[in-house]
């Protein structure tokens, strides 16, 4: 199980979002922090092929980003995570495992299970349009998690949950990730640094830390700060 | 793993359907065709009589009195040959509203307006005879034929087409027939309408609701979600075509019946050198009007995904409907001037039928509905082709 990204740039005119990264990913949860325009979400885009590099290559065990059997095997939560209003929670779900290529009986059975996980299975008739800020984005984790995925990418998963669910869902996370890989987008430092083996931090379109959290017992937000300089944001990408 | 292609076309339908302004337009269109073809209950007639004293009085009855009459006049005339003797009983019957406008004697009134038609000048009905008739009823088509410039080839084609149809002709009521033909432009402009306020989300409301992110990475998402959504756009149009035909069939058989395919179509196109029956011509103009819906679905969904807009699609399609409707390219420029009247605006018009112009392809001259019947679904794979390559190619940037 190896998620490869070799070199991978992406510039927008002119201005460079992700300058050459290359990751190589196995099992576990993998924390990406950066400021906000750091590259994250440009990273996470061409590593969920929905976005071309200009150059390099992602490929997970021999199977090419762009083909329809790495996209079986991916669940991603986008940072905008968008949705259809009037579909109802239970519907927009089938709807995306239509998508993933599950087969109906399974959809449904998939779509329980995981109301139940996000606790939305009392608002599973009611349309999305009325859920709150956090419903929608329990209800796009549970999206992301319908077909089991080997790879789950979620950018920014934890924005509009209360405490209480982001334990929750850092628990779920953490468990998920003991069998695939998870790739985990934030700039919450506390999101990532207890469910994370692995940390990844992004400055300026480039991978400028990766590896285990163990750096001679300094706090991982405090070292994060001095990385990034408190603060201090770079230009949106 | 399958392709779901059934579950994803009844969530399109969904998505589709749950939007206010497509039951909105729906509901209108519905609404205006109800009235287009009940409109004259609406309507109340005053006719000046003179009684048998001299005297003028003023004779009123409501459009559906006016209506019930002129179906009973015309089922009357059906089967009647238009001879010198019809002629004169017209005109025994028919004198004092000739000469003076006044009095009502309905009766002919199809014969009457069929001979004014070709004879133009109210004088000549009281002269000429059913030679003359149908001698003028030739110029006439063959002066419609000269204004579209059409070769000596054509012409002698056009002449020998019509050689077939028997004089004299046989009068045969044919009012719901002539009524949906009347109507196949009103009809196209609405489906029209319709595809463009209806499908002009149909890729561009991915890209708003910033669903397209959720898509693309899908199993499904790329190629099974392009062609399960460019069905579901073409049936919509297919089903738009038959919605707005329906309701004109519903009404025109309920109030007028079923009786008259078999009407020549000459005597409702009069400049019309087809000989085709009025009810063959309804029948190619409905499945035109098919092709029209499937061709403008597919450039309302190609345009979608292009303009990434709702409103700068309808914008283009209601732009391209008016252009269509009111540019015109002199006849004279021949090649030009068919391929623009090629557009469904212009075919789906009855009077499209005076146009005698063919096209030479193979040894085959091809008039201009056949054209169509070939360019239409063509024009439709070029937009469904160049809709793919597009949406294959889109990429999630910005935001």
């Amino acid at each position: 199980m190896e998620w490869k990204a070799d070199r991978i740039s992406k510039q927008y005119q002119g201005k460079i979002a992700v300058d050459r990264v290359s990751l190589s990913l196995g099992k576990g949860v993998h924390g990406l922090l950066g400021a906000n325009g750091a590259g994250k979400t440009t990273l996470m885009r061409m590593l969920c092929g929905i976005l071309r590099p200009d150059g390099g290559s992602i490929s997970y065990d021999g199977l090419d980003v762009v083909s329809e059997e790495y996209r079986s095997i991916l669940g991603y939560l986008p940072q905008d995570f968008g949705y259809y209003p009037d579909f109802t929670g239970m519907d927009f779900l089938l709807y995306m495992a239509a998508l993933k290529g599950l087969p109906k009986n399974r959809a449904r059975e998939r779509a329980r299970e995981l109301l139940e996980v996000v606790k939305l299975q009392n608002a599973a008739g009611k349309r999305v349009k009325t859920y709150s800020g956090g419903m929608k984005q329990r209800l796009g984790i549970a999206q992301a998690l319908l077909n089991e995925p080997r790879i789950l990418v979620l950018d920014e998963p934890t924005a509009g949950l209360d405490p209480k669910e982001r334990v929750r869902f850092r628990e779920l996370i953490a468990e998920y990730g003991k069998e695939n890989i998870v790739l985990l987008s934030t700039h919450i430092v506390s999101d990532v640094e207890h469910s994370a083996k692995d940390i990844l931090m992004m400055r300026e379109g480039q991978i400028i830390f990766q590896g285990e959290w163990d750096n001679g017992g300094e706090d991982l937000e405090a070292f994060y700060l001095r990385q990034f300089g408190e603060g201090k944001e770079e230009d949106d990408v | 793993m399958c392709k779901n292609v059934t579950v994803l076309m009844k969530y399109e339908w969904k998505k589709l359907w749950l939007k206010r302004r497509v039951w909105i337009a729906v509901a209108v269109v519905a609404m205006f065709e109800i009235l287009l073809n009940l409109s004259f209950l609406t309507r109340f007639y005053g006719t000046a009589i003179r009684t048998s004293d001299g005297a003028e009085e003023v004779f009123m009855e409501s459009g559906y009195e006016r209506m019930v009459r002129d179906r009973s006049n015309a089922r009357d005339l059906d089967g009647r040959q238009i001879d010198d003797a019809l002629l004169s009983e017209m005109r025994r019957y028919a004198k004092g509203y000739i000469r003076t406008r006044k009095g009502d004697d309905r009766k002919y009134e199809q014969i009457y307006r069929l001979l004014i038609g070709v004879w133009k000048n109210p004088d000549l009905l009281m002269d000429g005879n059913a030679a003359d008739l149908y001698a003028d009823w030739r110029e006439l088509v063959r002066q419609r034929g000269q204004s579209f410039y059409l070769s000596r080839e054509e012409t002698a084609y056009w002449e020998g087409r019509m050689e077939r149809m028997e004089e004299p002709l046989t009068y045969r009521y044919a009012f719901s027939w002539k009524n949906v033909l009347e109507q196949t432009l009103p009809n196209g402009i609405m489906v029209l309408m319709l595809i463009a306020v209806c499908l002009s989300g149909m890729f561009a409301d991915e890209h708003q609701f910033r669903t397209d992110q959720l898509l693309l990475c899908m199993k499904n998402g790329k190629n099974t979600v392009y062609w399960v959504k460019m069905a579901v756009g073409i049936l919509f149009g297919v089903c738009c075509t038959l919605l707005v035909y329906g309701i004109s069939f519903a009404i025109c058989f309920a109030l007028y019946g079923a009786e008259g395919f078999d009407a020549l179509l000459r005597l409702d196109v009069l400049a019309a050198p087809f000989d085709l029956s009025v009810g063959e011509a309804v029948l190619i103009m409905f499945g035109l009007s098919l092709l029209a819906g499937m061709l403008e679905s597919a450039l309302a969904c190609f345009l979608s995904e292009r303009l990434g807009s709702n409103v700068a699609v309808m914008a283009v399609m209601v732009g391209l409907m008016l252009l269509t409707q009111f540019a015109v390219i002199p006849r004279e420029w021949r090649g030009l001037s068919q391929l623009w009247e090629l557009m469904p605006t212009s075919v789906l018009n009855r009077y499209k039928f005076e146009d005698g112009r063919t096209v030479a392809l193979f040894g085959e001259y091809l008039t201009c509905f056949q054209c169509a019947a070939f360019v239409y679904p063509a024009v439709t794979a070029l937009f469904v082709w160049l809709g793919k390559r597009r949406y294959l190619r889109s990429q999630v940037t910005g935001r």
